[in-house]
């Protein structure tokens, strides 16, 4: 059976040499690489020149689509297809309808978010091809995590090997599937 | 850390030059309303919105100090100073309440109806004008005993060898936040809410607040842009704390949407004739541009101005905001205050001079404060956490 690369694996136990492998990596021109961490790490995203997320624009789109939603709900629910008059009031005013509103809007932008997260995370996810590895495993635990994926334009299993040496990670290691 | 002192600073003189200014151009627009106008009820009623407005800031500024303290709060350290300067007016404040106390007659008509009107009798043991001197004198006592306790052992840490000032505050804050709350909401009844004696509404309190903390936070980000822009915060204000200040702003005009909202749509709702006036009178005759206008000024502008995270770090966007906000209460302030004396929309020259002359005063008195006082609180236990602050 073929093995075909999927990444250079290197772990670390210092934040600080982490920090600096981080920054290397980016100026190498690396663009595919992550860093699993057991907990979060203030200004390693920095570090690694992660871009900023779109997923606010999604929240907001949600909202604004949950905003209309509920205005159109309203309106025709109570002014066009069903009137009914409740106590004298118009069958339709934004002042009864601002808690459904409200409502809507905040319940569409969560929806929206939580969702939108998963999309941009490429959840769910049934199989990595690192999961098997038992080093990547302690990132869960007691350890930083380096991979460089093989996808990325500059990999090359030799140099890539060696540049993850040189930054000083234990246990540089190939992994094939 | 050295201590930053402004003593002869350019920042200062330019203070100063803004309130001596505006102390003479709002003088004199005062003076000619006097002149022009000869039934003085509206210039007492500008009296009332400009010392409300003023007062409420000053107030609002040292219940800001408090605030850090009770919720030890490391991110505000470096800038919690300016707030305390703020805080420096209050005990000037008993000054403008004489006047409102000796033309109560003028400005309150509970004042002559209460043994006539049946509504306002009902309520005389609290609308009484023996009471409600008593009652402003207070006010103005607690504030001025907050202010000495809190801004002045805030001050003594500056000097002090240990920490037994902050640990002071610290066991007080928590009392003087819910005496704060008292004394606000009972304020905001007896100063605005008695302006219409037959109407309640027992959210006003916390309405008054929510535009106080609004407009307060507002001020406290313009003197920091100013300070910071003239390099006199550097090392101890970053770009991270105004984008906390940036936050708290946002989310505190959200909190004021809400509580005026749940104040109108209940009123709405209820529909009943006592409770309505209020909003009848403050939604016709060309009120309803003030009362419709503070939806976009109030909310809508700033609500999409400061939603962005990276515009809470742009310094010309978070000054525009502040602006409008600090234009929004002024707004609010005067829709609140003016109907009670016109049914038709007034707005003119006396209602901003009026605002001009009290802004000079207090700008003059903060100027002095800020020129008296450290900067920053270079001696107190959290600074070193501010300094390093990631929001």
């Amino acid at each position: 059976m073929n093995t075909q690369p999927i990444a250079v694996l290197g772990n670390y136990k210092d934040p600080n040499l982490l920090m600096t492998a981080a920054n290397r990596i980016r100026e190498s021109g690396y663009k595919d690489f992550d860093i699993y961490t057991p907990y979060p790490v203030h200004g390693l995203d920095k570090a690694m020149g992660v871009k900023r997320t779109i997923l606010p624009y999604i929240a907001f789109g949600g909202g604004i689509f949950g905003l209309l939603n509920a205005i159109s709900l309203i309106w025709w629910t109570g002014a066009v297809h069903y009137k009914l008059n409740i106590g004298g009031k118009p069958l339709f005013a934004f002042q009864f309808g601002i808690p459904v509103m409200f409502e809507l809007t905040i319940l569409l932008t969560a929806i929206a978010t939580f969702l939108g997260l998963w999309f941009l995370c490429g959840l769910p996810k049934w199989y990595s091809p690192l999961q098997n590895d038992e080093g990547f495993k302690s990132a869960v635990d007691n350890t930083f995590v380096v991979s460089i994926m093989a996808t990325d334009q500059r990999f090359s299993i030799e140099a890539t090997k060696k540049l993850m040496t040189e930054l000083g990670a234990d246990d540089v290691r190939l992994i094939q599937e | 850390m050295t201590p930053i002192q402004l003593q002869g600073t350019p920042f200062i003189s330019k203070l100063q030059k803004v309130a001596l200014g505006a102390i003479v151009v709002g003088a004199l627009g005062l003076a000619v309303a006097f002149a022009t106008d000869s039934d003085h009820t509206r210039l007492l009623a500008d009296y009332l919105i400009g010392f409300i407005y003023f007062a409420g800031i000053a107030v609002t500024a040292m219940f800001f100090s408090a605030l850090q303290f009770l919720v030890k709060a490391g991110w505000s350290t470096s800038v919690r100073r300016i707030a305390e300067n703020f805080a420096g007016f209050v005990p000037y404040l008993i000054i403008g309440m004489i006047p409102i106390y000796l033309f109560k007659g003028e400005l309150f008509h509970w004042v002559h109806e209460v043994a006539s009107d049946p509504i306002i009798s009902g309520k005389a043991p609290f609308l009484n004008t023996t009471f409600f001197g008593i009652r402003l004198a207070l006010y103005c006592g607690l504030w001025y005993y907050m202010y000495r306790f809190i801004v002045g052992n805030s001050k003594k840490q500056d000097t002090a060898t240990d920490y037994s000032p902050t640990y002071k505050n610290l066991k007080r804050a928590a009392p003087f936040v819910v005496l704060y709350a008292f004394t606000i909401t009972f304020a905001s009844f007896d100063l605005l809410m008695s302006l219409e004696p037959h109407w309640y509404s027992t959210i006003f309190g916390v309405y008054f607040f929510a535009g106080n903390f609004v407009a307060t936070l507002s001020l406290i980000c313009i003197y920091m842009i100013n300070l910071y822009k003239g390099g006199y915060l550097k090392n101890y204000v970053t770009l991270e704390h105004f984008h906390d200040i940036g936050k708290f702003m946002f989310a505190f005009t959200i909190f004021w949407t809400y509580i005026a909202f749940s104040q109108y749509f209940l009123i709405w709702y209820g529909n009943i004739p006592e409770e309505t006036i209020y909003y009848v009178k403050r939604l016709q005759g060309g009120w309803e541009l003030f009362g419709w206008g503070s939806i976009f000024l109030h909310f809508i502008v700033p609500f999409l101005m400061l939603l962005r995270q990276d515009v809470k770090r742009r310094l010309p966007v978070m000054m525009a905001g502040a602006c409008l906000l600090l234009l929004a209460h002024f707004i609010d302030l005067c829709w609140i205050v003016l109907p009670v004396f016109s049914k038709t929309l007034i707005f003119g020259y006396q209602e901003i001079t009026a605002w001009l002359f009290f802004f000079g005063l207090f700008t003059y008195i903060v100027a002095k404060q800020f020129a008296s006082n450290n900067l920053i609180p270079v001696n107190d236990p959290y600074i070193k956490e501010s300094i390093e602050l990631v929001s």
